[in-house]
């Protein structure tokens, strides 16, 4: 690969980007200060991002939480079977859709009929109705199956497979494929970038969403993380105004309610954070290939 | 444009089409069905915004009150200049979540150093992880009268500003902090789309002599410009929601005038008694406008650049 | 917990919907029964027949084998229940609703079976309530707030339950329903029917008072304020002080956050000291007038101007929320705030932890002039059968309620039934039952007996589990001050709980004078409440706001009343009264 020598401009970009890379990276590691911090210099917002009176008294009562591994099971069953069944139906979908016109003639009254659920919904109160009426209640299927069929991914992947030239569709019909074939032996390859980018977002919002553990799950055992994180968090809100008992009281005096969120978002991240450089190698194979130039 | 140009096929019977078109309605099934049990079925909670609804009452036994909901939306004494603050938050947020990704897309994409470029795309999308909660804290920090922001400007020898107490600043704010928040997200697209470009057509450029910013400008752009089209027609679809978590973790009764927005009214609106039909009816009303909103941009879509967004 | 929303909201307080957030409103829309003479223990819902099972009335030793309210039941009662919950530390870990050692009891000693539909965190229990009563298949017994309580009265959902109250109430459950007058069962009755068993809260812990650093004051050599305009010149003062010995850090005589109505680290009590009460219906010639509209504001809102233009409240005194005011509190940046008994215990012992030296003491609102709000009654929720729920369900949910008490730590009762399965390190919370009632604390008998056991230096006389910790809590400090073990703690409790001038010690004071402005109207929300309170509170909110920041002036006073009135405010006003007169009448 050839090396164009560093221009004006590449200084600027470079200079740039490590700027926003800056800008990106100070909160988390505020985040992940505050959690190694002690508990007063948390409260008085003393920490910046280097722990200030640093202890691990807030990861050991984490760590210590059975709860919070039991919900991090439920999230990962959640993202192993959400998310396969989210690309299964999106990519299924994408296909047909991204025909032309002339090809598939009902394809935009299917667009419309997807892209109609974006923009009208019926509100809390009926899809519980129906979760319920099916008999989904306080199961995983009440988690991963009311938002598989998702129209943004759906419409992000289609017009990627629009990109595909069409004459590779034909060759294959002639040679006799039928089209589930073309789709997964030819289309899919071909779209790698597309798939890991739908991968990632799919499992990210599998891992992010916590209202639905309330909604539809019946015992906490059943909460996938997040929905977990979100009710010690509220929890320490709610202390911040309480009558306490004075077992809580001591309790707050030994671990602060801030110190330990911080660790519960950045424990509750990192598992999320470390798939994204694992789909990153099929942006960058691309990039590369893409950066030559004379 | 995105679109293949393939001829179209002669059409010899009605017949010989289903043949030719029957595999594609078959791969349909899986998601009209659960787009018909998940989403079409729940619709029926419309009805809900010309209602005067009680959970008690549920769907069959609450009153019909026709438009009154509406009515009362419209008759709320702040409603217009909501509407105006909703509008001018959301659609500076829409096209700046679209343009800043595509510019540091465009800029990590003339990185290169692989290295670096790994990192920064990782960087970058880090925010997106945190929760309004955390970020809204770590704003506040930052903006405060005593603030870190304030604190550089003092030492600049400048006077200090009342940020997230101003109506001037407070709607820059969010509209900042929200971009940089969600950047990642559709930088990603763009990069994808752009690893999708056929890397001969640079090479073949570069032979012909083109410069960076030439290649940028006639090859990249052309080829995600389906892609931006198609984020900016769906984020038409929200052009009423101007993020009412963020705004409701950072906004106070000294900037109601420029920072209360359609949902942070709604909600303070059922803080005394959940006002399920009103917000229904809010919210139903924010759905027809968008779908217009989406219908003509598609329209105009289709029309001027020969592209259908989906 | 939500439960309180309805109601206690309107008292304008736009406070985060949290459970204990619902105990602050409680609190602060304080009862005025007291004022009317009503004694404790008289008997409630007076329209009916007397009890037909008889309740022994024994003062010091309340019987349980043999009380009626014990017998088991001959066929097991099940019923579907539905929880709110939050983990509580106290209780053994692991314990969740259903392996509560006082569902078993419940099943051994009553023979009732509680079956758990589903549990959630208290926030979110009011939405998943809505969601299960939408689909109709609502719980045999569950806890109502306000609101839905007299939509459900209204729309007859409710069982009857004046006669099983009657006659399987404990007198402590009694005791608990009508200790605080006869306004609770009132306003859970319905033509002299009962139909739920008020939750109430002690309308003394309402009151607010103002905390300061009293070691600024000192060593700035100030007095204590004896009228409005001293009080303000403290706070300037204050202020100046404490920025002279924090290294010159922004520092505030009053400290605020943005929910600028509410009682604590807020303006309410400000306003209570001109005798000024927003959002509040208070008596005026006998009729309920809201305290907004009232000429008393516009002294107390000249007065806030003062401060703010003397630098006394911050330059962005609405923006704060409660994090960002512990953080100054906890570094000496606050000279004064106004609050609630418990604040000294959170977050004013951050502050102490912090620094040492720091001294806080309250001030009555009644020593600058003014009168403390304190409301009729504190009704946190409404415990009902519904119309749907099993035979014998009414009668179940009076012995689940006893139940409830006769486990509570600190109630009297003979606790041998239950060996020990009452206790939270054996897996008992009452707390985390689909319902109960509280157990207010016997404030001036337990500070009677931990102050005597306190000068005695002799603990074994203390009965209760509370009563001993915080008798701990109290020695150490008093014994070992600053250096004692765990100082945030002690002295929190200590100043809260225990101290003869400051925390509850104000809130009793101000009930035993009367000292204190009633705040009237718990009733279903009217028509008007419901469509235009929010709009008012906003209004009124950025009103108050602006006119400290000099953005309207006294001139815009008679506009704001007349909008105030013209936007629902006036019809607001007489629906409240037309209720009043019906639910008292």
């Amino acid at each position: 690969m050839k090396r164009k020598k560093i221009s004006v401009f590449d200084c600027f970009n470079y200079v740039f980007l490590f700027l926003l890379v800056v800008i990106c990276i100070v909160p988390i590691l505020h985040v992940i200060a505050v959690s190694f911090s002690e508990k007063l210099e948390a409260v008085s917002g003393t920490v910046g991002i280097l722990p200030v009176g640093f202890n691990l008294s807030a990861y050991r009562y984490v760590m210590e939480d059975k709860q919070f591994w039991q919900s991090l099971k439920v999230t990962l069953s959640r993202v192993l079977i959400g998310v396969p069944i989210n690309i299964l139906l999106v990519v299924l979908t994408a296909y047909p859709l991204s025909k032309q016109n002339s090809r598939f003639h009902g394809r935009t009254a299917f667009s419309w009929f997807f892209v109609f659920t974006m923009l009208f919904g019926g509100g809390m109160i009926p899809a519980y109705m129906v979760i319920s009426k099916l008999g989904m209640m306080n199961t995983i299927w009440a988690l991963t199956l009311p938002g598989a069929m998702n129209v943004s991914y759906m419409i992000l992947m289609m017009n990627f497979f629009r990109g595909i030239p069409s004459e590779i569709e034909e060759a294959a019909v002639i040679d006799g494929a039928n089209q589930m074939q073309i789709l997964f032996k030819l289309f899919l390859p071909m779209s790698l970038p597309a798939l890991a980018t739908i991968i990632l977002f799919a499992t990210v919002a599998n891992w992010n969403v916590w209202m639905d553990g309330y909604l539809y799950m019946n015992t906490p055992d059943k909460y996938p993380l997040q929905t977990y994180l979100a009710t010690t968090l509220m929890q320490s809100k709610n202390n911040i105004e309480a009558m306490m008992t004075p077992e809580q009281l001591v309790q707050m005096a030994q671990v602060s309610e801030k110190t330990i969120e911080a660790a519960q978002i950045f424990l509750g991240a990192l598992p999320i954070m470390c798939v994204y450089p694992f789909l990153q190698k099929y942006y960058v194979k691309g990039i590369v290939v893409g950066s030559v130039k004379g | 444009m995105g679109q293949n140009k393939g001829k179209p096929q002669t059409v010899s019977t009605k017949k010989g089409r289903f043949r030719r078109e029957y595999p594609y309605y078959l791969m349909l099934i899986p998601g009209v069905a659960f787009t018909l049990v998940f989403s079409y079925l729940p619709m029926f909670g419309l009805v809900m915004a010309f209602q005067d609804f009680s959970p008690l009452k549920s769907f069959s036994g609450s009153p019909w009150v026709a438009l009154q909901n509406f009515k009362d939306m419209l008759a709320l004494p702040t409603f217009w200049s909501v509407v105006r603050n909703t509008l001018l938050i959301s659609v500076s947020k829409i096209i700046l979540r679209l343009l800043v990704p595509l510019v540091l897309a465009l800029l990590l994409n003339e990185v290169l150093s692989v290295k670096f470029k790994r990192m920064a795309q990782t960087v970058f999308f880090l925010p997106y992880f945190l929760s309004w909660a955390v970020v809204g804290g770590i704003l506040r920090s930052l903006f405060q009268y005593d603030g870190m922001v304030n604190g550089m400007l003092m030492s600049l020898g400048m006077e200090r500003i009342m940020f997230l107490g101003s109506n001037t600043w407070f709607p820059i704010i969010a509209v900042i902090s929200d971009v940089w928040k969600d950047m990642g997200y559709n930088m990603i697209i763009f990069l994808a789309a752009i690893t999708n470009v056929d890397p001969t057509l640079h090479e073949s450029a570069a032979l012909d002599g083109a410069n960076r910013w030439n290649q940028i400008w006639h090859i990249t752009l052309p080829s995600i410009r389906p892609m931006v089209v198609m984020l900016l027609v769906l984020s038409l679809g929200s052009v009423l929601s101007a993020g009412m978590e963020q705004i409701l973790l950072l906004y106070n009764p000294m900037v109601y005038e420029s920072a209360d927005i359609i949902d942070t009214l709604v909600y303070r609106l059922g803080l005394v008694n959940h006002q399920w039909s009103l917000s229904a009816a809010v919210g139903l009303m924010k759905s027809v406008i968008s779908f217009i909103l989406v219908v003509i941009s598609y329209a105009i879509a289709t029309k001027r650049f020969d592209y259908q967004v989906f | 917990m939500l439960l309180l929303t309805n109601k206690l909201y309107r008292g304008g307080e736009n406070v985060k919907k949290t459970r204990i957030g619902a105990f602050i409103m409680a609190a602060v829309m304080a009862a005025s029964s007291l004022l009317v003479g009503c004694t404790t223990n008289q008997s409630g819902a007076e329209t009916t027949a007397a009890p037909s099972g008889e309740t022994t009335p024994s003062e010091n030793k309340p019987q349980i084998a043999g009380a009626p309210w014990l017998t088991p039941f001959d066929e097991t009662v099940k019923l579907d229940v539905v929880v709110g919950w939050d983990v509580d530390n106290s209780v053994k870990e692991g314990t969740t609703p259903e392996t509560n050692s006082l569902v078993q009891l419940a099943k051994e000693l009553l023979n009732i079976e509680l079956n758990f539909l589903w549990m959630v965190p208290n926030d979110q229990l009011k939405d998943r309530l809505a969601l299960q009563i939408s689909s109709g298949n609502i719980p045999d017994i569950v806890m109502l707030q306000s609101g839905d309580f007299y939509e459900f009265m209204d729309s007859a959902y409710l069982r009857d339950l004046t006669d099983a109250y009657h006659t399987y109430a404990s007198d402590e459950l009694k005791n608990t329903v009508e200790g605080f007058g006869e306004a609770a069962v009132n306003y859970s009755s319905r033509d002299g029917r009962l139909y739920g068993i008020p939750a109430q809260l002690d309308t003394a812990e309402s009151v607010a008072g103002l905390y300061y650093r009293k070691d600024w004051l000192d060593a700035a050599g100030l007095k204590e304020p004896t009228n409005t305009k001293e009080l303000n010149d403290m706070l300037v003062e204050l202020a100046k002080y404490g920025a002279s010995v924090n290294g010159g850090k922004d520092t505030v005589g009053l400290g605020t956050t943005s929910n600028v109505l509410n009682s604590n680290f807020a303006l309410s009590a400000y306003f209570q000291c001109y005798n000024a009460y927003p959002n509040k219906w208070i008596m005026r010639d006998g009729k309920l007038v809201n305290g907004v509209v009232q000429d008393e504001m516009l002294a107390a809102l000249n007065g806030l101007k003062d401060l703010y233009d003397r630098g006394a409240l911050a330059t962005d005194f609405a923006t704060w929320n409660s994090d960002q005011f512990n953080e100054r509190v906890t570094t000496d940046q606050v000279g004064a705030t106004f609050g609630t008994y418990y604040i000294p215990a959170y977050p004013l012992n951050l502050n102490k932890e912090a620094n040492h030296d720091a001294e806080w003491a309250e001030l009555s609102l009644t020593d600058v002039g003014g009168k403390p709000s304190m409301n009729q009654v504190s009704i946190a929720h409404f415990n009902v059968v519904t119309k749907d729920a099993p035979e014998h369900a009414e009668e179940a949910l009076i012995k689940l309620l006893n139940l409830t008490l006769a486990a509570n730590l600190n109630s009297t009762f003979d606790k041998t039934p239950f060996g020990g399965r009452e206790l939270p390190e054996n897996g008992a919370s009452i707390f985390y039952l689909p319902v109960y009632v509280y157990f207010p604390t016997p404030w001036n008998a337990y500070r009677e007996n931990i102050w005597a056991a306190v000068e005695a230096k002799d603990p074994s006389g203390l009965k209760s589990t509370t009563e001993k910790e915080w008798y701990t809590y109290m020695d150490d400090y008093l014994t070992n001050g600053n250096d004692c073990q765990n100082l945030g703690v002690a002295w929190g409790m200590y100043k809260s709980r225990l101290s003869e001038d400051m925390g509850i010690a104000m809130g009793l004071e101000a009930r035993e004078s009367g000292a204190f402005e009633p705040g009237y109207y718990y009733g279903p929300a009217t028509p008007t409440e419901q469509r235009a309170s929010s709009t008012l509170t906003d209004m009124t909110v950025s009103f108050i706001v602006e006119y400290i920041m000099g953005k309207k002036t006294e001139a815009d006073w008679a506009g704001f009343k007349q909008s105030w009135n013209d936007m629902g405010g006036q019809k607001w006003t007489e629906e409240v009264n037309a209720q009043y007169q019906e639910l008292t009448k």
